[in-house]
């Protein structure tokens, strides 16, 4: 037995510790074995970043709707200039009219008191054009939303992570600097030149692509939860998921090609200075092999700095999908909002702008979320 | 302990050298080197004597392609200074391993200390995860970590910088290597628990009849543990020999200006403390 010829203090602390009957349990693998009691469990609770991070949220929620409000209403310009423009011989009688009618005429305290209230109530007010509930609009365009940001974080995730990590393996070589070169042009190019070029290339030369809407008019959908894959599936429409595809093709790899550089980056970055730590030599030492450390020790590592990219990048997605959508005619939160801010719906422009805000900080909550589940150090205090 | 042992490792006429930006290093300059089986060899010298170069080497972590080494590195009836690296890599954790100086750095911050035990196990040992990580716990209890089914959990950066070192120490000897090199396994470490990690890791590698180079730069250390030494300046080894010859009488100047320059307790008050000469 080893113990029995330590020499020293260690040894003897050692022995008189295991030589006492201990009724302690054989030893039990328990990942989350934490030393516990319910006052130290409810203050971590209250002061858990995860808690702290999602109270945030109805807060810029409320910052949000306030700025948006007060931004839409101070444009020059207004709906009923917009509504009567191309109505012949209207007086001025009915231009107040309307007005009135549309709630405008009140003070911008009264109309922010009001919307605010509604929004508490869950109404988010009516399109001044079609007399649609902004949220039924929203309930049809946000899922198209999701399904195009989804898939361009996904692919951006993994072009630039799968690029990073090459151009970190073969940092200083012409494939890393290739790869550099790449990532420098696709962030540096502006969204709409990529979803022009892309619609030019790939929609009228090459023909393979559609390049208008989210599916084509000639299938008929009948939204079950709005979300084309999950009712493809719930509604027994496995013919809904090819031309699905093609529509989501060019929208989300134009905002994928344009976001991925950064990705790249940040990747290539952080996986060499992981790369760079002395527990690499550790992992050296114990034999492994350099695509096992690579890929168990050194991606891990790398993976904060490279979470928090992704998030932070998914608020630009955002504002790329608005101008996105408008050109590839998705019918998206983008494209209400775009709609909305040229015809001054004001309820429709507020509700797209705060749906888009929530979307964002939901994300990158998600992201500290994912971020504290990824690194143990950050978990606690 | 006394008494010749077979050789495990034998260095001839080493030489490593550093391509840099500012021309090449040469960092060791022909040093012969000789481990015997179950004892420690100390490896002594000042900052940047080519000490931990030497160590790196023998495992194999110097190679890249701005390092040369030359000379021979005998072991299991091979050279591995000529050897692919694949064939190093096979050695690495199974016969050869490595405690490293700074045990706050050389854990994985992501990874519970029991995954990265049973890691070594796995890959070395061909055990199942599960037989890995009870196995890992009882090496956990054996380098004297209390709990260690409950530590196994746990992430390095919860352990104090000695139960760290004790757990760099499990994953070395977890597979019980023929050759285990400590480049400077406690000199990051508090006084106090110096002895205790030095204890257990010289005596868990004996009982193992595992070879120890124990670079260091503490001539006490060489004095308490180790059976030979070698004295090494600039890259290369001015004096060596069974450990109690060389610092009871040593034949080298720089060999006394070391001893010289150990500050003691009880000498004269106001004496200033000897620097280690720097001729040339």
């Amino acid at each position: 037995m080893v113990t029995a010829r330590l020499p020293g203090t260690v040894a003897d602390a050692h022995s008189t510790a295991t030589a006492a009957p201990d009724p302690a349990p054989a030893p039990v693998w328990r990942p989350d074995d934490e030393p516990s009691g319910w006052r130290s469990w409810a203050g971590r609770v209250v002061h858990h970043p995860v808690v702290l991070r999602l109270a945030q949220v109805p807060v810029v929620a409320f910052v949000v709707t306030i700025i948006v409000f007060l931004v839409a209403h101070l444009l020059p310009g207004d709906p009923v200039t917009q509504l009567t423009a191309n109505v012949n011989g209207i007086t001025p009688e009915e231009v107040a009219q309307l007005t009135s009618q549309l709630g405008l005429d009140a003070g911008l305290a009264d109309q922010l008191r009001s919307y605010l209230v509604g929004l508490l109530h869950g109404q988010m007010g009516i399109s001044f054009y079609s007399g649609a509930s902004v949220s039924s609009m929203l309930a049809d365009a946000l899922p198209a939303t999701v399904e195009l940001a989804v898939a361009a974080v996904l692919l951006a995730g993994l072009l630039g992570i799968v690029t990073g990590i090459v151009a970190a393996r073969t940092q200083g070589t012409w494939v890393d600097h290739l790869i550099r070169g790449g990532a420098t042009i696709g962030f540096s190019v502006p969204w709409f030149v990529v979803a022009l070029v892309a619609i030019l290339v790939f929609g009228v030369w090459l023909g393979w692509l559609p390049i208008l809407g989210r599916l084509p008019t000639s299938l008929t959908y009948e939204p079950t939860t709005g979300f084309v894959l999950v009712d493809a599936v719930l509604q027994g429409r496995p013919d809904l998921i090819g031309p699905w595809l093609e529509h989501l093709a060019l929208p989300a790899l134009t905002l994928a090609v344009t976001s991925a550089g950064f990705i790249t980056r940040v990747t290539r970055t952080a996986f060499l200075d992981a790369q760079a730590q002395q527990w690499v030599r550790t992992a050296r030492m114990k034999g492994l092999t350099e695509s096992a450390i690579s890929v168990k020790h050194v991606l891990r590592n790398a993976s904060v700095p490279i979470l928090t990219i992704v998030g932070l990048m998914f608020g630009g997605l955002l504002g790329g999908a608005v101008v996105t959508e408008a050109v590839f005619s998705y019918p998206g939160v983008g494209s209400l909002l775009v709609e909305a801010v040229t015809r001054r719906d004001y309820f429709v422009l507020q509700g797209s702008a705060l749906v888009i805000a929530l979307m964002f900080t939901g994300v990158n909550a998600l992201v500290d979320l994912s971020v504290l589940a990824v690194d143990p150090r950050l978990r606690r205090g | 302990m006394a008494g010749p042992r077979p050789s495990v490792v034998e260095v001839r006429d080493l030489h490593v050298d550093f391509a840099t930006d500012r021309g090449p290093v040469h960092a060791v300059r022909g040093i012969d080197l000789d481990l015997a089986v179950g004892q420690v060899h100390a490896l002594v010298g000042e900052s940047g004597s080519g000490k931990s170069v030497t160590g790196l080497t023998i495992m194999g972590l110097t190679r890249g392609p701005r390092t040369t080494v030359r000379g021979a590195i005998r072991y299991g009836g091979r050279d591995l200074v000529q050897a692919d690296e694949s064939w190093m890599r096979s050695l690495r954790g199974r016969e050869l391993a490595m405690v490293f100086q700074d045990p706050m750095t050389s854990l994985n911050p992501m990874h519970p200390v029991g995954r990265q035990i049973a890691e070594t196990l796995q890959v070395n040992a061909g055990r199942s995860r599960r037989v890995a990580r009870a196995d890992a716990v009882e090496l956990l209890d054996r380098v004297g970590i209390r709990e260690p089914a409950k530590a196994a959990a746990r992430y390095p950066h919860e352990f104090s910088g000695g139960m760290r070192q004790r757990v760099v120490i499990a994953i070395a000897l977890a597979c019980e290597p023929a050759v285990l090199v400590a480049d400077e396994p406690t000199t990051a470490l508090d006084v106090t628990v110096q002895a205790q990690v030095l204890d257990l890791m010289v005596g868990l590698a004996r009982a193992s009849d595992t070879a120890v180079l124990l670079v260091t730069h503490d001539l006490g250390v060489v004095a308490r543990y180790a059976e030979q030494v070698s004295v090494m300046r600039s890259g290369q080894i001015l004096e060596r020999g069974p450990a109690q010859a060389v610092l009871g009488d040593p034949q080298h100047d720089y060999t006394r200006a070391l001893l010289a320059a150990i500050p003691r307790l009880h000498g004269p008050r106001r004496r200033r403390l000897s620097p280690v000469a720097t001729p040339g």
